[in-house]
């Protein structure tokens, strides 16, 4: 847990409350968040589902709907067909970072949120990278079988798929993390009149990395997995 | 325990961030995700069957259109045989009332030129008959007795038809 001093204050660098179970530790803030988010998922996607229409779809099921289009569009681009297994899964990781990343516009304390973005913490981002790599080499073994392996006859291609869910998780989590330091800087080095107005600023800015960022880990995703699959390397 | 000191390093918040989203996931996966894909294929099913309908009321309507034109054109060129039939009808009619005018026409200066050939031929008959009682009175006169007009008709006859042949030759 390092921190380090600027001007006169402390600034908590990947500090969580944690709490210890057995011979594991769990960061209970950033659980108590990935839950907060989850639940908002869930609801919302329940409250549309309960005012689904064909007919003129609300703002709400507009959302949901451009976004699973959207979805479905790379999908397609990327494997060739619109249905597949890879649609939920792409459509759930963009949902859940984007609300999540989200999370943080609510002030809840400083210098420490109370919910702070999932992502601020590698164990998030790890966990999601993790998952998708899992799908994308299963993916891959149900579609080519054992010619799969022929694609790590070149070591080169070893290290690629170890290195693809590091940065996976890494660029997420770096971009998010560094929104959350920003908001604790502003705090910092600004005169205190200004803060708020400034804070405000950056958090409409962090919003849009919020979601770029869920974009292109979901894109990523669909990437990874049409690579994985592809008859021909 | 994982790690503590690296905050790039995961701890046991791993697992519990793995099981979230995969609740999250399945959740989407099961109860979210198939009715808006549902909803979303209907509209697109409505719209292309609108869009399918729309197109063939279109034919239907260029069917009926030109069904129309066709009938439009059928009735001009009726109209227009029945006009030239008229027109034909008519020069027709014309020309038997004029024929018919002509005959009625020539009829009557035939019957009239018949009836004045007639008059003429009777008034002919009556001078030659009064010739003839004048020839006999004035034979009369010269013989000095009565002639039998049933007695001598035949001489009587013969001055006439002489006379009537001389007559006819100085006509």
């Amino acid at each position: 847990m390092g921190s380090f001093a600027i001007s006169t204050i402390n600034i908590p660098v990947g500090d969580h409350i944690v709490r210890h179970i057995g011979p594991l530790a769990f960061d209970v803030d950033t659980i108590l968040s990935t839950v907060v988010a989850g639940v908002i998922v869930v609801v919302l996607g329940f409250v549309m589902r309960a005012k689904l229409t064909s007919g003129v779809p609300n703002g709400l099921q507009l959302f949901f709907e451009t976004a699973v289009d959207f979805i479905e569009d790379l999908v397609e681009s990327s494997i060739g067909k619109k249905t597949s297994r890879l649609v939920p899964l792409a459509f759930s990781l963009f949902l859940f970072i984007l609300v999540a990343n989200w999370l943080s516009l609510i002030p809840t304390g400083y210098p420490r949120s109370l919910l702070p973005a999932p992502a601020e913490d590698v164990n998030t981002t790890y966990a999601l990278a993790f998952i998708v790599i899992v799908i994308v080499h299963i993916g891959g073994l149900r579609v080519k079988r054992f010619k799969y392996f022929n694609h790590y006859k070149n070591p080169l291609n070893i290290i690629e798929e170890l290195v693809k869910p590091v940065t996976l998780a890494l660029r997420l989590f770096g971009n998010i993390f560094t929104g959350g330091l920003i908001v604790l800087l502003i705090g910092a080095l600004l005169p205190i009149e200004l803060v708020p107005f400034v804070t405000a600023g950056w958090k409409i800015f962090d919003m849009f990395i919020g979601f770029i960022q869920a974009f292109i880990f979901a894109l990523l995703t669909v990437v990874y997995y049409g690579l994985a699959v592809e008859e021909s390397h | 325990m994982l790690a503590t000191n690296n905050f790039l390093l995961p701890n046991g918040t791993f697992f519990a961030e793995i099981i979230a989203f995969l609740i999250v996931l399945f959740i989407l996966w099961k109860w979210i995700l198939p009715p808006i894909t549902k909803v979303m294929n209907d509209r697109k099913e409505m719209i292309r069957s609108s869009i399918e309908s729309a197109t063939s009321q279109k034919a239907e309507a260029e069917a009926y259109r030109a069904e129309a034109r066709a009938s439009i054109e059928a009735a001009k060129a009726e109209a227009r045989a029945i006009v030239a039939k008229a027109n034909s009808v008519s020069s027709q009619l014309k020309e038997e009332g004029r024929k018919r005018g002509q005959d009625e026409y020539e009829r009557l200066v035939a019957l009239a030129q018949s009836d004045i050939q007639a008059a003429k031929n009777q008034a002919v008959e009556e001078v030659q008959m009064q010739f003839g009682q004048l020839a006999i009175i004035a034979a009369e006169k010269i013989i000095g007795e009565e002639l039998d007009l049933k007695k001598h008709e035949r001489i009587i006859n013969e001055a006439i038809s002489t006379t009537s042949r001389n007559s006819k030759v100085t006509e």
